[in-house]
């Protein structure tokens, strides 16, 4: 049986140097206890180590069916993390969705922070800027971002490499991952509160360029450039007791391109769309109970092929916590519909898919965790399936430094 | 005399975690409730009430009062208030409060600061610090 715990070591060796460098630095904590000065750097850092197989599936064949393509994602096969290309396949593997990242804050000032984060994963080990960023405080509740930062596009989007913060191996791809994950721009948050109402919110705009795709490496034999340009966007967050209820906001350009299109033509921009995306979470966190929902659209108007693409997406989860135990149920469902412009009489086509999963998380202290999740995935998109039906067992440790 | 030192490590371990909010003698803070220790402790807000700066000191996970303060105070267990600053840490939204290792380091930097928020055991109260809140 063919594994690769080889990436998993690499990722855990990783891990053990930031944490070995978060001791070496001068701890702020140590310095206030001393009465002294703050240390102005801050370096933290995160793990997480997943190993996954599909039990079973619906298919076997290739995952992309176009000719000449390299037989790497042999299906029956589950797509766990889009935008990076993370695929199981019937043999056990640690790369798909392992990852290490370290991050250092340094304050330059009392008003002005650079923080920089970057990744490493199993399938990916060339380190990937994922933060680098000035933070300029206005005060207690204005700052702005300027820099490297991650497209806040749905409710775990900026926080999706942390394990330790949600209760699910990773959010469920029916509703996450994308082409682009990063963008180079601004931001302008507030936070503050109105009564017991905790609110935060922010506006934000840059552009972004993604060489050798991962998403698209899923789609096509050839490596495309992605770009999203002109992105705009912004949400805003309530907190109050046991709810948490936030909305958000994003339109932008989108292109790939590509050295040729699967079907021989000599053009090479493979797709130019108008974006616009929204959606809205309602969270309930009762400490021995909560449920966790989440709904999002997005819409894609394509001018090259001159269709439009509405993807609907939700998923709704439950958990309780006993001690360090937290049993989780969670269903998440993806819907696809094209409507082309110049085929009216050409019906929709539908791609849905979703699945069921049953996660058990247990609590090591208070910066790590271990999690086995059990996903009964479906896939009914007409005509040819995309990846299949999919049963899936996988087992994660995350920690935090 | 079994029964009794029995009795004295139960009456000792009920009150390890006995604790209050304390601020400054100096501070012109007088009382706030638990929501409000709440909102600043977990970098909601960076103002008191009344106004004026709250910096939150937080004392480490191996302190007796840290997990009562975690569950009764914040309503959520110690590894649940990680969970909640990872979020927000790598998020580039804030940074958790500063740790010192007990109530004696915690006095020592609340009396010199009436912008400073913390919590001690009911035992170490003395004149240079103010109770706000208790549970």
């Amino acid at each position: 049986m063919r594994t690769d715990t080889s990436k998993a070591m690499r990722l855990i060796k990783a891990g053990l140097l930031g944490g070995a460098l978060a001791m070496a630095m001068p701890a702020s904590a140590d310095a206030a206890a001393d009465g002294g000065q703050d240390s102005p750097f801050k370096l933290q850092g995160f793990l997480t180590v997943v190993g996954g197989q599909v039990l079973s599936g619906s298919l076997d064949r290739p995952l992309v069916t176009f000719p000449n393509v390299d037989d790497k994602y042999h299906c029956p096969c589950y797509i766990a993390d889009f935008a990076n290309a993370g695929v199981y396949t019937k043999h056990l593997s640690f790369g798909p969705e392992s990852h290490a990242g370290a991050q250092i804050d340094y304050t330059m000032l009392p008003y002005l922070t650079l923080t920089a984060q970057a990744i490493v994963r199993g399938n990916y080990p060339t380190p990937d800027l994922q933060w680098a960023y000035l933070d300029y405080k206005f005060d207690s509740h204005w700052n702005v971002h300027a820099g490297r930062q991650r497209i806040p596009l749905y409710y775990y989007s900026d926080f999706q490499d942390i394990g330790l913060a949600y209760p699910w191996i990773s959010p469920p791809p029916e509703v996450y991952g994308w082409e682009a994950t990063n963008y180079n721009g601004v931001s302008v948050r507030y936070h503050g509160l109105m009564g017991d109402i905790s609110t935060s919110a922010s506006i934000y705009g840059g552009d972004e360029v993604v060489h050798n795709d991962r998403f698209t490496r899923l789609l096509f034999s050839f490596d495309t450039t992605v770009k999203w340009h002109q992105i705009v966007g912004g949400n805003v967050e309530f907190n109050e007791g046991p709810w948490t209820l936030r909305s958000n906001i994003i339109h932008t350009k989108v292109t790939w391109n590509g050295p040729n299109s699967y079907d021989g033509g000599n053009w090479n921009q493979l797709t130019f769309q108008k974006m616009l995306a929204y959606g809205v979470t309602l969270n309930y966190d009762a400490d021995s109970w909560f449920v966790l929902s989440e709904w999002d659209k997005q819409i894609r108007n394509n001018y090259v092929g001159g269709y439009t693409e509405k993807s609907p997406v939700w998923t709704l989860g439950g958990g309780m916590r006993f001690g360090p135990w937290t049993p989780f149920v969670n269903y998440s469902h993806y819907g696809d519909h094209y409507t082309y412009a110049n085929l009216s009489n050409y019906p929709q086509t539908v791609y849905p898919n979703g699945g069921w999963s049953a996660t058990l998380r247990y609590d090591i202290g208070s910066t790590s965790a271990v999690k086995v999740q059990y996903d009964s995935y479906w896939d009914q998109s007409l005509g040819s399936v995309f990846s299949g039906d999919a049963k899936v067992l996988r087992v994660s440790f995350d920690h935090v430094f | 005399m079994g029964a009794l030192a029995v009795a004295s490590v139960c009456w000792g371990a009920a009150n390890a975690g006995d604790y209050v909010v304390v601020v400054s003698a100096k501070s012109p803070v007088d009382k706030l409730t638990g929501e409000q220790v709440t909102q600043i402790f977990l970098g909601k807000t960076e103002s008191f009430p009344s106004g004026g700066n709250a910096v939150p000191i937080d004392q480490a996970e191996s302190s007796p009062v840290r997990g009562d303060f975690d569950s009764k105070t914040l309503g959520k267990s110690t590894a649940q208030v990680k969970a909640y600053w990872s979020k927000i840490v790598f998020t580039g939204k804030g940074h958790p409060p500063k740790e010192v290792a007990s109530s004696a380091d915690v006095k020592g930097l609340v009396s010199g600061n009436p912008s400073y928020i913390g919590y001690i055991e009911k035992s170490a109260i003395d004149s240079s610090v103010k109770v706000v809140f208790s549970e």
